[in-house]
């Protein structure tokens, strides 16, 4: 986990990496005058770099400061790249809890699947492809601020907004409306922290399916991406962000459906 | 790091695979029946992924004057009901009947994967033809009738024939056919109607045959109970018979449907009762009164018995001629003085004594006693238990059925037999040492060499406690009839128990959890021709071998009566209870666990008791009645009718004799309000 972790993070890695490259300030400022022989020459640095160096943190909002923001309430829209042929996209609500260092997003979206001209041939024959039917998805993510300043926006005549680069990391929940009918609360209660769907569930969905669709059994999965925050002034907001399911649960869901990609944008108000 | 997840990626990021379902026929079987006219077709499909609902079944046959080409069976009309079925996810099953006036060939099934596209999976059909025929074999329908427990209601019944498919399969994959039930009528039919037709479906029914005035009945279902009792009129006939009509391809078609009543079951004698009592105690203490034997041990041996102050009867003289005279005298004379209270009695005596001579003699006093009383009604003196000093058998053969001698040393081997009937000595109970600590136990009736051990290892505090004796002695009716088997012990007819029976009746025995320790006898047994042609029989092995019992004890097993029924077929049976010994001594006492802890040469005692029942005697007379409600079964009419078994099937083949002579007779009889689809296989 941490080393997938890091390597998120390498896709951020730009944003650190200014931090640790030396400014040409830096390396054209004189010489500070210590005497030879002190041992802590080599750890010194001149108080305007350091400035500089924190100037993100000690001062860091300038058109609008989200952490100081109670809730944000936003709407969501999304479509799925998944790597087999049905087509799917997703639409739902979501809320958002600031915190100093970080964001939690909790949302709900219907998951709507369809057929796409490869899956309506695909059903003529005796093949079927793993999929997911039409359900809700409950996601659990976090946003980790990675870069955040403020920039100016094109045309000029929008006003400058506050960017914020997120990366998210997050549990994605399949629910099914069907997938528990006919179950007793114990098997209810017993299905929904089993990562993998019950033969009941998938004896249930089996209406619910596409023609040419074997249910993958994949109950929730992990996800993580990037995706930027634009503040203007007054609270609304835009996020785009692009994110992907890794296979870090697939030994325990059983899933085939992996590396989708879930391009989405979000849009709300900060209060 | 970049090269981890460069490799994640190139494991994931494939596309999805297609997989294949794996779909394959289960049944794809045909029949077309000539005396209907009708292809009737069944499938099942089984697939990993499932089959949705654009997958459908074609057909396609061919005959000599039409061609059907690959064809959906939803295109094609159905002769008969046909239901969708849910066979679940993973299935695709159903049936379908045709029209098909001439005999069709090269029928086929097949799934299209798709009712859109061109990818089908064939298969191999199974087709049969049935010819023209007789109705109950050449039809794909027989219908028939059973009635439910109380013999008033008839259920009708359709039950489907394929060549391939059973009855249920074919319900299961959708199949309903109507009928309809008219002109009931009730009369006798002999058994070669049903010979070669079990069901006795076909014909007309016999125009001898009484009208029962029941209305029409149809059903789409597989049984349905008539709403109607059978009317009392019919009450005594064994059959009914209606006019049944189906539909096909043809039309309808009618013909006669029979339902036979249930064997006319009931217990045949549901309960043996023989009233036990608790006997009244004549208690004596023999012991010398001029010496001291063991103190202890008399105290002992007087708490066990609970004599309390009881005077003691002075052995000091016993060598002397004339005690013994007195001695039978005196406990004659105390048995008559007892009788009159009108209570069954046993003789208890404590024997004290340090000479086993005197035991012997002891023996021979109650020899003069006991025995004679063993036979008579009550009240009468049942036996008697003697707690001796030391370990004896009793020696005379005649005293022993009726005298608990305790304690007794027996052999290891006779222990399972005769231990119930004595006291034994067991030699498996030793001390248990471990270290300073050691344990032990006493019996209840030690003799003194044990008991004066224990007191020295544990002391007289962990030697237990009587605290209660009861004699159960059961009550012999003045009509008693008891036959002596001698060592086996004695069969008494307590009070003229009997089964009465028809010749043409049939007995069913069922092995309860407890042997039931019932003897049965009948006047024929009782012939010494007979007893001699049945000891020939069994020699010849023609003869079950309960049945060679009543040669040599003119007695029967009640296991054995259902067999000795069908061969004698006896008016009468007379019940009788079998025992081996004429009371049972119930004891409660205090049973410990002795132990002491023995360091630097003091010893402490201490226990753990425990309350304790114990039986002596025979276990016979823990119950004073005997339930023979499931052991013994008595069919009085229609034994060789069809029954159901406990799974609720009409079992045609097995009536009640002789199917159930040796076998529990638990049938399962259909209800009003249990479903139109009984189970029938």
């Amino acid at each position: 986990m941490i080393r997938r972790l890091a390597t998120l993070l390498l896709l951020a890695g730009p944003a650190w990496a200014q931090e640790e490259t030396p400014t040409p300030e830096e390396v054209d400022a004189p010489a500070v005058d210590v005497p030879e022989e002190d041992p802590l020459s080599a750890y010194r640095v001149r108080f305007d770099i350091l400035v500089d160096r924190t100037i993100g943190t000690a001062s860091q909002p300038v058109v609008f400061n989200w952490r100081r923001s109670t809730v944000h309430a936003a709407a969501t829209g999304s479509f799925l790249v998944e790597l087999n042929t049905f087509n799917s996209m997703r639409a739902g609500g979501m809320v958002r809890l600031p915190g100093q260092r970080s964001i939690v997003e909790l949302g709900l979206s219907w998951a709507e699947v369809w057929d796409s001209q490869s899956s309506r041939q695909l059903a003529y024959t005796p093949y079927r492809q793993p999929g997911r039917p039409d359900r809700f998805d409950l996601d659990v993510m976090v946003g980790l601020p990675l870069a955040e300043g403020v920039v100016t926006a094109a045309p000029r005549l929008f006003p400058a907004t506050q960017l914020v680069l997120n990366g998210y990391v997050g549990l994605r929940y399949g629910l099914y409306p069907t997938g528990w009918g006919g179950m007793t609360p114990g098997q209810v209660v017993g299905a929904i922290f089993n990562p993998v769907m019950t033969e009941i569930e998938l004896d249930n969905l089996e209406s619910a399916r596409l023609d040419a669709m074997e249910v993958d059994p994949q109950r929730y999965g992990f996800m993580a991406g990037l995706g930027n925050d634009i503040y203007f002034e007054q609270g609304f907001f835009v996020s785009p962000r692009l994110l992907l399911s890794l296979p870090l649960l697939a030994p325990a869901t059983q899933t085939r459906l992996v590396m989708t990609a879930d391009a989405s944008v979000v849009i709300g108000m900060a209060f | 790091m970049r090269a981890a997840a460069l490799a994640l990626c190139l494991l994931s990021c494939g596309k999805v695979p297609l997989t294949p379902v794996n779909a394959r026929f289960r049944i794809a079987d045909a029949a077309w029946f000539a005396e209907e006219s009708t292809l009737f077709l069944f499938w099942e499909v089984r697939a990993e992924q499932g089959l949705g609902e654009p997958s459908v079944i074609e057909i396609r046959y061919t005959t000599d004057d039409a061609r059907l080409d690959w064809t959906p069976v939803d295109d094609l009309e159905a002769v008969h009901v046909h239901v969708p079925v849910d066979c679940g996810t993973d299935k695709l099953c159903g049936s379908t009947s045709l029209a098909v006036p001439l005999e069709p060939r090269e029928v086929e099934i097949r799934l299209r994967y798709h009712e859109d596209g061109e990818l089908a999976l064939e298969t191999d059909t199974a087709f049969n033809v049935v010819g023209p025929g007789a109705p109950h074999d050449h039809r794909s329908l027989v219908v028939y009738g059973v009635f439910d427990e109380t013999n008033s209601f008839v259920q009708w019944r359709g039950r489907h024939q394929f060549p391939t498919l059973r009855n249920q399969t074919a319900t299961r994959l959708g199949l309903r056919r109507a009928f309809t039930i008219d002109d009931t009528t009730y009369g006798t039919l002999d058994s070669d109607w049903f010979s070669l037709n079990p069901y006795g479906y076909g014909g007309s029914c016999p125009e001898t045959f009484g009208p029962t005035e029941m209305p029409p009945l149809t059903t789409l279902a597989r049984a349905v109970f008539h709403p109607d009792e059978v009317p009392i009129a019919a009450a005594g006939s064994p059959v009914l018979c209606a006019s049944a009509t189906v539909n096909d391809a043809q039309g309808e078609f009618t013909t006669a449907a029979v339902a036979r009543r249930n064997p006319e079951v009931a217990s045949a004698f549901p309960l043996l009762r023989s009233p036990v009592h608790d006997a009244r105690t004549i208690p004596y203490f023999l012991a010398p009164c001029d010496r001291t034997i063991s103190s202890e041990h008399e105290e002992m041996q007087r708490q066990r018995l609970l004599l309390g102050p009881l005077p003691t009867t002075c052995t000091d003289d016993w060598q002397q001629p004339g005690w013994y005279e007195s001695l039978v005298v005196e406990l004659r004379e105390e048995v008559e003085r007892t009788r009159v209270l009108g209570d069954d009695m046993v003789l208890v005596i404590g024997l004290h004594h340090d000479d086993e001579a005197l035991a012997d003699l002891l023996e021979d006093a109650l020899d003069a006693i006991v025995p004679a009383e063993r036979h008579r009604s009550s009240p009468r003196l049942a036996g008697a238990f003697v707690y001796d000093s030391t370990s004896h058998e009793v020696s005379l053969d005649s005293l022993s059925p009726v005298a608990l001698w305790c304690p007794a040393e027996l052999p290891l081997a006779e222990l399972p037999d005769v231990s119930a009937r004595s006291c034994p000595t067991l030699p498996d109970e030793p001390e248990l040492d471990l270290g300073p600590l050691s344990f032990g136990t006493l019996p209840v009736f030690p003799n003194r060499d044990e008991y004066l051990e224990f007191l020295d290892d544990f002391g007289k505090r962990q030697a237990g406690e009587m605290l209660e004796q009861r004699f159960r002695v059961p009550e012999f009716a003045a009509t008693s009839d008891h036959v002596d088997l001698g060592d086996f012990g004695v069969v008494t007819f307590l009070n003229g128990e009997a089964i009465s029976s028809d010749a043409d009746d049939a007995f069913s025995f069922c092995l309860p959890e407890e042997p039931a320790p019932i003897i049965a006898r009948s006047t024929l047994m009782e012939v010494p021709v007979v007893r001699d042609a049945i000891i020939q029989g069994c020699r010849s092995g023609q003869l079950p071998p309960g049945v060679c019992e009543v040669g040599r004890t003119g007695l029967l097993p009640i296991e054995a009566l259902p067999d000795w029924h069908d061969l004698a077929g006896e008016d009468a049976y007379e019940l009788g209870l079998f025992w081996d010994f004429p009371f049972l001594l119930r004891l409660e006492y205090e049973a410990r666990v002795a132990g002491s802890v023995t360091a630097l040469g003091f010893t402490v005692p201490f226990g753990l008791g425990t309350p304790t029942e114990t039986f002596y005697g025979a276990q016979t007379w823990l119950d004073d009645e005997f339930s023979l409600t499931d052991v013994l079964t008595q069919c009085r009419r229609w034994c060789d009718h069809p029954t159901f078994d406990g799974a609720g099937v009409y079992q045609l083949g097995e009536s009640f004799w002789p199917s159930y002579a040796q076998r529990c007779y638990r049938p399962a009889f259909p209800q009003r309000g249990d479903g139109g689809f009984p189970r029938d296989p």
